[in-house]
């Protein structure tokens, strides 16, 4: 390889890159956005639950119930009050004891006790308060069953520090970020198969090994560079920032890859775009389900980014270290070679 | 004798079924501009190819620089310059940007971009940017950047097509400058007049095959016909042509026959263009 070349090719590469007006742009105010937009969405999670109550018969059953353990309780005047507020979000959850509940207590029926939720509980946080007034309930009558609860938490004990959305967030932004930038470089190869200037390169010293090391180091210094600066200025480096720095430039490595790839199936900007927003429904999949706690379906396990995804949540998020994602950086690393590898054979032979 | 700059053997090159270069062989010596002259679709891109390494023969050999191009077309491109006949430059940066770039990638040392700017005629739109330059000016952009490491081998090609005279003409100028400076030039063209007026020698490709290969004079000899055309003035006032071919035997008698009946209004010699003889030798015209 020709490094003198190779760096001729990098430095041209840049200026073509912020030379154009919509990667320049996106780029810088991209970059921009993302760390604002990390560092405007809140730093906590409450982990308190706030539950109304209405009991006008009953109250005194409610008198002696300790607070603490993450639940804080408000009484209210009316059942009309007490759905009004849990609309309003006021309540997560409100709990209305009728005036006969006594009366239906005493002769031996069933008591019914209402529960309000806002309509955007999901069924699993119903079906746990539903448990959760039940014990209440017990334990207040005097029926509590008695056992001794042992507490054993799996993984990192986040009681007390749960992870907050902005944390979550860094792995899509990540992502982004790579997605940006593999548009980008895509771009920057297409344009030169679209207007010859590819012809010029290699009929001078450039030989194409040397065309493919430019264009990838480009491709990588750029989402890198970036996606450093994002971490550096988001403070998540603090733990395990070998392991996370390995992971980003595994990650950008990969993206490189597939920007040859989308670049050997492209024939202008148009198809790049196209192909890029493609790649990215694909590959932010993981990340999303970070953002939003979905469950991880086994679909989602083998897709590539997952494995970047998971490193960086494990590692930002739960301090988890190197042990505990060899299972990661491995196929990691093979996604790498296949992509880079991949990219490199189509394109060449577009190229030539 | 001087040596051979590039020499030339049997090489093939075929797209599929369809054979582009059929078994050419030729030499260029050093310091020469040869002219490569045929129509669209001939075979002069694709041998242009060949020689500087960007195709592979599918058979003979090439040698440029006492190098196989084949083998060992790193070096071959490091000591040539090639204008190609499509306009690939970064429209986005400017004349400037684009010559110094490919100046770094021959790490040709102290460039003087100035300089050549100035040799093509564009000194004054340097800083500008390669989109806002006329068509003449990235052509002579395209030749400048060929220039930029003073190589041994220009391969120019079709380098003033579709050009303004201004611009035809700073080209051609340049050519005879790398001449002078001690450049070989491989110049193709399907324009028979600049061949004529630049070339020291010209081949006639055509059909993927070299049809005839010698000095534009020595091809006028071999090929061409010389022609006194004459304008008389017949009885009724009417202006009629007369052509006598000369170098024949009945030459002298023709000429005594015109003076002596007719009325000549002008008279003058016509020498055969390269045109007339690729189309002797083809059967076709150069612009089909």
């Amino acid at each position: 390889m020709n490094w003198r070349v190779i760096q001729a090719l990098i430095v041209n590469d840049y200026k073509a890159f912020f030379r154009d007006k919509f990667f320049g742009i996106m780029t810088i105010v991209g970059l921009i956005l993302f760390i604002l937009f990390y560092f405007v969405m809140p730093a906590r999670i409450n982990e308190t639950i706030t539950i109304g109550l209405y009991s006008p018969y009953a109250a005194y059953l409610f008198d002696n119930i300790p607070e603490g353990g993450g639940a804080i309780f408000h009484t209210v005047e009316s059942e009309d009050e007490l759905k009004r507020s849990v609309i309003d979000n006021e309540f997560y959850v409100g709990i209305s004891i009728p005036e006969d509940v006594w009366a239906s207590y005493l002769s031996g029926k069933r008591p019914h006790i209402y529960v309000f939720y806002s309509a955007d509980i999901p069924d699993e946080a119903k079906e746990m308060n539903t448990v959760l007034i039940g014990e209440m309930i017990n334990e207040l009558s005097g029926n509590a069953i008695e056992v001794e609860e042992v507490e054993i938490v799996l993984g990192p004990d986040m009681a007390g520090r749960q992870i907050p959305y902005r944390d979550r967030l860094l792995p899509l932004l990540v992502f982004m970020l790579m997605i940006t930038e593999v548009i980008g470089l895509s771009n920057l190869i297409t344009y030169e198969l679209q207007t010859g200037t590819i012809e010029a390169l290699l009929a001078t010293p450039m030989r194409i090994i040397d065309f493919f090391a430019g264009k990838g180091l480009t491709g990588i210094s750029l989402a890198f560079s970036q996606i450093f600066l994002l971490m550096m200025i988001t403070r998540s480096l603090t733990h395990h920032a070998g392991l996370i720095v390995v992971a980003l430039l595994l990650g950008v490595m990969m993206v490189t890859g597939i920007a040859f790839l989308i670049a050997s199936v492209s024939k202008d900007m148009v198809s790049v775009i196209g192909w890029g927003t493609l790649v990215l429904i694909v590959l932010v999949i993981p990340a999303v389900t970070v953002v939003f706690r979905a469950p991880v379906s086994s679909w989602i396990k083998i897709l590539p980014s997952y494995f970047l995804v998971d490193i960086l949540h494990k590692a930002i998020n739960f301090n988890i270290g190197w042990s505990g994602n060899v299972r990661n950086i491995l196929p990691l690393a093979g996604f790498d070679i296949v992509f880079v590898c991949l990219g490199i054979v189509i394109l060449k032979r577009k190229v030539r | 004798m001087s040596a051979d700059a590039i020499r030339v053997d049997n090489i093939r090159f075929s797209y599929g079924e369809i054979t582009a270069v059929n078994g050419i062989s030729f030499h260029v010596e050093e310091g020469e501009i040869f002219g490569f002259l045929g129509p669209n679709g001939a075979g002069k891109s694709t041998t242009i190819k060949m020689l500087t390494g960007q195709l592979s023969p599918k058979d003979g050999e090439i040698t440029v620089l006492g190098l196989d191009v084949t083998r060992e077309s790193g070096a071959v491109q490091s000591q040539i310059g090639i204008c190609f006949e499509r306009t690939n430059l970064y429209e986005q940066m400017s004349a400037i940007e684009n010559l110094k770039f490919f100046a770094s990638l021959y790490g040709v040392k102290g460039f003087d971009v100035d300089r050549l700017l100035a040799r093509v005629g564009l000194k004054d739109r340097g800083s500008d940017r390669v989109s806002s330059l006329s068509k003449g000016m990235k052509q002579r952009l395209m030749v400048a950047r060929a220039l930029v490491n003073e190589s041994k081998i220009l391969f120019l090609d079709e380098p003033t097509e579709g050009l303004d005279p201004t611009s035809a003409n700073n080209i051609r100028n340049v050519i005879l400058e790398e001449r002078e400076r001690g450049a070989t030039v491989f110049l193709t063209t399907h324009d028979m007049l600049e061949a004529d007026k630049l070339s020291d020698r010209v081949a006639f490709i055509n059909e993927g095959e070299i049809v005839a290969l010698d000095t534009p004079h020595n091809l006028k000899q071999r090929y061409g016909k010389r022609i006194m055309k004459a304008q008389v003035k017949t009885d009724s006032g009417e202006l009629e042509d007369r052509e006598i071919v000369m170098d024949d035997t009945s030459t002298a008698k023709d000429m005594h026959e015109l003076f002596s009946n007719e009325s000549v209004v002008t008279i003058h010699s016509e020498e055969a263009s390269l045109e007339d003889i690729f189309i002797q030798i083809t059967g076709r015209g150069l612009t089909g």
